[in-house]
Formats: C-alpha cells, sequence, structure tokens
C-alpha cells in the first residue's frame, strides 16, 4: 500500500518511515517553531527534526516533568505546552526579551493540549473540564480552570480552538456528554458551554473543516466512526451525522485536510474523501456518495503537518504520509479499486441540547526555575 | 448494575487468593462526584474485571489491582460512566472484602482521598496488562497516555 500504483510504475510512495533510536513515540506533530517536526516520547521526551526527519538539537530533551508519556504538544511564540497525564509543562525558550529557558508545571492531567487563534493554551482536563492558559514572560502564567456541576458539565476529552472574527471558540469532544463549544471570553470568570448529544453518542474527537478560515464549521467522532457535520458548532442543534460502512474498529482521531477527513481506527486509517469539502459547499446531499480509501494499519495517534502530510504513530515508527498526494491520487484508487464510493447512512438521532455554566477555580502553577 | 443502597458481598471468591468483593453503593450512583460503574455492567462482569486482574497479578508496588473487560473481538470494553476502560482495586483492610471503580489513566480521575503523582496507575500495571495478554501493544500505548483504547 505504500505505492500509488501496484505494478511499480510511475509509483511514488504513499508514506516515509521516521525511526528513532531508543525513542518510543507517543505523540507526532509540526516543530512548533520553523519547519520540521516534533515528536514526544512515552518517557516524556521531546525530539525535534528536519522534515526529512534527521534529529535538530542534538538529543532529546525533557519535556515531562514525570517522565510520562506525551499526549500533545501546542506552541505560542515562544512558549511550548506539553502535556501528559500526569501534568502540563509550560517551556518559556529564550527569546530578545528572556535571556534562560524557564519551565512552569500544572499539576493536573490533560487527554491534550491546544493553542487558540489569540495565543492562549487550552488543555482538556476529563470531568475537571477546562485549563486555560496565557503565557506570560518567564513563568508568570495565568493559569485558570474552568468546570461545572459534575452532573451537568461533559467529560472533555478533547478541544479544538476555532476563531471568527476576533472571537476565540472552543470546540470540545465531551464522550457521552456529545458535543460542547464555548466562546471564549478572556476575563470573564463564568463561561457557557452548550452542549448537545444523544442516547448512545461517545465522541471521541472533533476538528475545524476550514482549519485554516474565519469558520466555526466543525466535524466531530463517535468512538463508533459515525461523523457529526456542523456548519456552525455554537449554534447547530441538529448537525448532520454520517456513519460509512467501510470504518471499522474504535475510532481515534479525526482530521480534516484539503478538504479531505481522515479517521484513525484501531483497524487503520480511512480517507473520506471530499467529505469536508462536499459539507461546507452544501453539496453533500441525499444521493452523493463519497469515496472512501481504507488503509489498514496499527496506529496509535495522527496529527497534521501543515496541508502536507499526515504523521501517523505506529506502534513502532510513525509514517509520513503524503496527503497531497492522496487527495490528487483519489481517482486513481477508485479505478484500481482501492476504494469505493460509499453512500452513508444519515442518522437522525433525538437530539439533547442544553447550557452550561462553567466557572473559574484554582489552578497553581508551580515554576521550577531554569 | 442500578443503583446500591447498600453494600452487596459477591456470593464467590476470587479464583486465586480466595479475596471477597463488594460492590459499594459509592460507585453503583449513590456519589455523583466519585467514579462510577457503567449501569449497563452488571455485578457479575464487575467481579470478573476484579478476579482476572487478581489472577494475572495485576497489582502496583502498594499492593492495588488494576483490570480491563474485554469484547469478543478484542476491544475494550466501558467500566465507568465517564468512559473509562480500567478499574482500581485499592488494598483492603484485613477481613474485609475489596473493592473497586473505573479510573482513567490520567490523575484526574482519581477518588478524592488520593492526590498528586500517585493518583494515577503506575507504568508498570501497562506492562503487566500487556504481558497478561489482557491488552494489546497498541491499546497499552493508548491507555499509557490517558487516551481511550
Amino acid at each position: 500500500m505504500n505505492r500509488l500504483t501496484s505494478n511499480g510504475s510511475s509509483s511514488k510512495p504513499l508514506f516515509a518511515y521516521l525511526r528513532f533510536k531508543d525513542f518510543g513515540v507517543s505523540w507526532a506533530g509540526p516543530h512548533p517553531f520553523r519547519s520540521g517536526f516534533c515528536f514526544g516520547s512515552e518517557d516524556g521526551r521531546v525530539l525535534f527534526t528536519d522534515e526529512q526527519g534527521n534529529q535538530m538539537y542534538g538529543e532529546p530533551t525533557k519535556g515531562s516533568d514525570s517522565g510520562e508519556a506525551i499526549n500533545g504538544i501546542a506552541s505560542w511564540r515562544n512558549y511550548l505546552a506539553i502535556s501528559t497525564r500526569a501534568e502540563v509543562n509550560i517551556v518559556t525558550f529564550p527569546s530578545p526579551s528572556e535571556n534562560k529557558q524557564v519551565s512552569g508545571i500544572v499539576r493536573v492531567g490533560a487527554h491534550g493540549i491546544v493553542t487558540t487563534a489569540s495565543g492562549l493554551f487550552v488543555a482538556s482536563l476529563g470531568p475537571l473540564g477546562l485549563m486555560v492558559v496565557s503565557p506570560q514572560p518567564g513563568a508568570n502564567h495565568s493559569v485558570r480552570g474552568f468546570s461545572g456541576p459534575p452532573d451537568e458539565t461533559p467529560y472533555i476529552y478533547r478541544v479544538t480552538s476555532l476563531k471568527q472574527g476576533t472571537r476565540d471558540v472552543l470546540a470540545c469532544a465531551g464522550r457521552a456528554g456529545g458535543v460542547a463549544a464555548m466562546e471564549l471570553r478572556r476575563e470573564d470568570a463564568k463561561q457557557t458551554l452548550s452542549t448537545i448529544t444523544f442516547d448512545g453518542l461517545d465522541v471521541v474527537d472533533i476538528c475545524a473543516l476550514e482549519p485554516t478560515s474565519d469558520s466555526l464549521t466543525a466535524a466531530a467522532l463517535d468512538k463508533n466512526g459515525a461523523v457529526i457535520l456542523f456548519r456552525n458548532v455554537l449554534e447547530d442543534k441538529r448537525p448532520l451525522t454520517v456513519k460509512y460502512d467501510a470504518i471499522k474498529g474504535t475510532a481515534y482521531r479525526l482530521l480534516c485536510c484539503l478538504g479531505d477527513v481522515y479517521i484513525l481506527t484501531s483497524k487503520g486509517l480511512y480517507v473520506l474523501a471530499k467529505l469536508g469539502e462536499r459539507f461546507v459547499k452544501g453539496q453533500l446531499v441525499q444521493g452523493i456518495t463519497t469515496p472512501v480509501l481504507p488503509i489498514p494499519m496499527q496506529a496509535t495517534d495522527t496529527n497534521l503537518y501543515r496541508d502536507q502530510c499526515l504523521l501517523v504513530v505506529m506502534l513502532d515508527e510513525v509514517q509520513k504520509y503524503d496527503i497531497k498526494l492522496i487527495h490528487d491520487s483519489i481517482p486513481e484508487f477508485l479505478s484500481q479499486g482501492r476504494s469505493s464510493e460509499q453512500q452513508p447512512t444519515t442518522l437522525n438521532p433525538v437530539w439533547k441540547q442544553r447550557g452550561v455554566g462553567i466557572s473559574e477555580n484554582a489552578t497553581r502553577l508551580i515554576a521550577v526555575g531554569a | 448494575m442500578p443503583t446500591l443502597s447498600r453494600i452487596v458481598v459477591y456470593q464467590q471468591p476470587t479464583r486465586k487468593r480466595g479475596y471477597q468483593y463488594q460492590f459499594t453503593p459509592k460507585h453503583h450512583g449513590a456519589d455523583v462526584g466519585a467514579a462510577q460503574w457503567l449501569p449497563t455492567l452488571s455485578l457479575e462482569e464487575e467481579f470478573v474485571v476484579f478476579d482476572e486482574a487478581v489472577f494475572c497479578d495485576i497489582f502496583d508496588d502498594d499492593g492495588r489491582f488494576y483490570g480491563v473487560l474485554r469484547e469478543a473481538d478484542g476491544e475494550l470494553r466501558d467500566l465507568g460512566t465517564w468512559q473509562q476502560q480500567m478499574a482500581e482495586f485499592p488494598v483492603a483492610n484485613v477481613g474485609v472484602p475489596w473493592h473497586g471503580y473505573p479510573i482513567w489513566a490520567v490523575n484526574n480521575e482519581a477518588p478524592i482521598n488520593r492526590s498528586g503523582p500517585n493518583a494515577r496507575p503506575r507504568k508498570e500495571v501497562f506492562a503487566k496488562l500487556e504481558g497478561a495478554g489482557l491488552i494489546t501493544v497498541q491499546q497499552r500505548k493508548r491507555l499509557y497516555k490517558g487516551a481511550h483504547a
């Protein structure tokens, strides 16, 4: 499957392998400050490479104070936020106004961390809600936790940041609590989370459909592989929910790039060609099929690198998929029978909505110095 | 399992070590702030999680046991109302049956009487689960970083 054509002619590899000695990768994503990649390890170290996978800056460095597996890395200017199941680490790198490297630690476990368009770090803390960090020079970061009543607030499992004008909008995968979204008002101690769910739903991931645009379009992923599509994640109360029979296994991750939707499950990677693009353009109507390309694999995580590639964390290596090549090759995959046009099942669940008030609570940051 | 209003002791001890097991109201609907077993999970299934954990010696240095429940196809079942896929069984006092609760691998899921770096399953627990064949490498790598498997 690592070639476009089976006969070897005009073939270009779909992916390349990246392997690092004594470095079990748990997370892979873009280099925070320049072209290249960044990897987190199962023992809490961070490794930077160029786009070819050549190591930069010498040996991997410590990223997690506890030495736990890294599950998220986000950046803003000269700040790097690293999340693990034990804590969130915030590293301030030297800059013209900062002459030494300083680390801060918040000892609360997170499922992941992202950066908002306005430069805040937001970590998903499960039943403890959200943690919002405004990085400041030194380790004087503003750290705020937001949570609501335990019987009303969704389990905040993953979060993605969207932007509309000057508004920062957070969209959250809330497991059985469904999809939650809120406008993040920086100065307010109380915020309102709008949630929608239905019986049996288990939302495990969420992503922007137009990540580089001023848009609140989003897609969420049910653990069974169903995709929930929003034109406006803050306002839609009956989003389009579709399921493709070809998608097998426990769903892990959902990403959208070049109008295609990528779903990683315990069984493989599935490309739903043009699904995002057609939805955004209003072309996803009854009778329209979607080319679905299954790539069987045993992977644990995946992230996008710009509009260029997908970094897939395998059991003992990282595979770098050329997503432009996949995007352009869908017609060829169809003609070869490697992908097939699929008519999704449209689900019509009884959606339940509510507004949940979440308020600021004390979260302590520990500065650990240089 | 419906809400329990009183402690129920399971009729059989574990296959290995002969531990008694009890089902507590706290983790069966009586305390919304505590980790809750999934209502669709039967008491027998909850006991199976514990029994298998004891049978396979899945315990940490402090003697806490950890268990999972696999579907026929190898996928892990959810055990808790927050979709936890692991369960923790703290050491019981002498003469008192054991009990347990669902737990995430992240430390924000721990019961409130535990805090700090110990409030999550230790690393060796995941290796033991994998070594006993209760989880796959892929599942271990997912659980290990606080993700669902």
